[in-house]
């Protein structure tokens, strides 16, 4: 029964039995090589978060809230009001060929911010026109280009002092990034109208002096 | 035949009592042998067997490691190479936001205190209007420091480094001309240095004015929001103002319907350049022709990543 054993019994188990012993060391091979392989990977992941500080920001929200919404709609009602200020002071026919195209310009660029806050708004944009603005400055914007150029200055510092207070209310980015990508072009509109009208003063070309319309108002 | 068969089956048999054999004497090694629990042990991950796991373990590591990604980038080298320090973590929080608003408004301040009084750069029937237009941005630039200390940040006080280094410094070499140095050619003086000053103000207004509106998203409170764009429309105001000095009542306030067929040697400045406000690149082209008659354009870009004025930088001023 041991004529056929080696020294070390056990170590012939090994060789005697290659077909199920070397599969066997061959798998746990693979595995002990496996595992071997993935530990630095692994223990470079794992380390990777620990020395860093989570750095906790808060957000701001992406679309409009609630509150947002209902500014954001009296801003479309302030620009359906100057769309409608600017019909009349084309219609009047009293503006040489400079000021009717500056007037038409702007005018253009109330319309596309209206549409654009209709966008932004969807089903819940008013859509109305703010007719306390419209009525203030009618006759003005009836008038001859002297008033018309002097009205819309004061219009659209108005816009700017009126949409400058929304973007310091204004909770969501969205409607706070268009906001202010009107107001900038509000500005530029308000200095082209102080030089029409023939304004010199720095402070009144550089400053907003209008002041703001609140909300609810019209 | 029948030999083949039995000759089989005589081998088949040795086969079957090697196999109980080799059996028997594992059962035997494994409970009745008088070895230690530390010799059998060491019997069943033998040496040889421990170097074949071991061999086939380094060959499989090494399989996966050639199919496997290369992260660590590293590349040989030869000799000593000086230890390096890698650069902080960049956060972009309202701090850093504001200390780069402050930045570009000393920037501005710097280009204005340069043109200021030089009658070679500006005309001097402009120097009030100039300086009316860097005290703003002496204020402009108080109120961002006053704000980035309210929210516990450190004020920044300096220009920008970044839109120094490749914006101003160029802009102005291009105007008034630098002799060539080891790293770079001369510099022609432009041919017109008040036409490209107004021209270079202007890009530097705008910019300003796209900066502060592209920071409205950026900024987590509303009243710093409120701000940033205030200071923007001022900003605005005074690139409507230069741009009437630039193109001139009536053709400066707004673009015409109809584009010009040429274009134009130098971007048009309107008062109401388009019916937003963009937050494009704005384009300034200024500086001698060179020998194709074509001047340096630069563009000027609202301040980014590269930019920023975070917070572990240090002032340079």
């Amino acid at each position: 029964m041991h004529t056929d054993l080696p020294e070390t019994p056990v170590a012939v188990v090994a060789e005697e039995q290659p077909s199920t012993g070397l599969r066997r060391r061959l798998i746990g091979a693979g595995l002990i090589g496996l595992a071997g392989s993935l530990v630095p990977r692994l223990a470079t992941r794992a380390g990777a978060s620990p020395d860093t500080p989570a750095t906790t920001t808060t957000a701001p929200p992406k679309r409009p809230t609630t509150d947002d919404v209902s500014l954001l709609g009296f801003a479309q009602s302030v620009e359906l009001a100057a769309v409608e200020l600017y019909q009349m002071a084309v219609a009047a026919q009293s503006l040489g060929d400079a000021a009717l195209a500056v007037v038409t310009s702007v005018q253009q660029a109330h319309v596309a911010y209206a549409q654009s806050l209709n966008a932004l708004l969807g089903r819940q944009a008013p859509g109305t026109v703010l007719t306390d603005v419209v009525d203030q400055f009618a006759a003005d914007f009836s008038g001859d280009e002297a008033s018309i150029l002097s009205a819309a200055f004061v219009l659209e510092d108005t816009a700017v002092a009126t949409h400058s207070e929304l973007i310091g209310q204004l909770t969501g980015v969205d409607g706070a990034q268009l906001i202010a990508s009107m107001l900038i072009a509000e500005a530029r509109h308000s200095a082209a109208f102080a030089d029409l009208a023939g304004e010199t003063d720095l402070d009144t070309l550089i400053f907003t002096s209008a002041q703001a319309l609140e909300p609810g108002e019209g | 035949m029948n030999d083949d068969v039995r000759r089989t089956l005589r081998h088949m048999g040795a086969t079957a009592d090697a196999d109980h054999r080799a059996m028997a004497t594992a059962m035997q090694a494994m409970f009745e042998s008088s070895t230690t629990a530390q010799q059998r042990r060491h019997a069943l991950l033998g040496r040889r067997s421990f170097l074949q796991i071991g061999g086939f373990s380094v060959a499989t590591a090494a399989v996966l490691a050639a199919c496997g990604g290369n992260d660590g980038g590293g590349l040989a080298r030869v000799g000593n190479a000086p230890t390096t320090v890698p650069l902080p973590d960049p956060i972009i929080n309202d701090g850093v936001l504001l200390r780069t608003a402050s930045s570009l408004e000393h920037s501005a301040i710097a280009v204005y205190d340069l043109v200021i009084g030089n009658a070679d750069l500006l005309d001097p029937s402009l120097d009030d209007v100039a300086k009316r237009f860097r005290d703003d941005h002496a204020g402009h630039a108080a109120l961002f420091e006053k704000l980035t200390a309210q929210i516990g940040a450190e004020p920044w006080t300096c220009s920008n480094p970044r839109i120094d280094e490749f914006v101003v410094g160029p802009v102005l070499k291009a105007i008034t001309g630098a002799p060539a140095t080891e790293d770079a050619a001369a510099v022609t003086a432009t041919d017109d240095a008040k036409r490209d000053v107004l021209h270079f103000a202007h890009g530097l207004e705008s910019l300003a004015g796209a900066t502060y509106q592209a920071l409205v998203p950026l900024l987590s409170e509303p009243s710093m929001r409120k701000e940033s764009i205030t200071i923007g429309t001022h900003e605005v105001r005074h690139a409507a103002l230069l741009a009437l000095v630039i193109t001139g009542r009536p053709d400066g306030y707004v673009p015409p319907v109809e584009a010009p067929v040429d274009p134009p040697e130098f971007p048009i400045a309107y008062v109401i350049p388009s019916a937003f406000g963009s937050l494009g690149a704005q384009q300034v082209v200024l500086g001698a022709p060179n020998e194709s008659g074509v001047r340096t354009t630069f563009s000027l870009d609202t301040p980014s990543l590269n930019s920023f004025v975070y917070d572990y930088m240090t002032p340079n001023c």
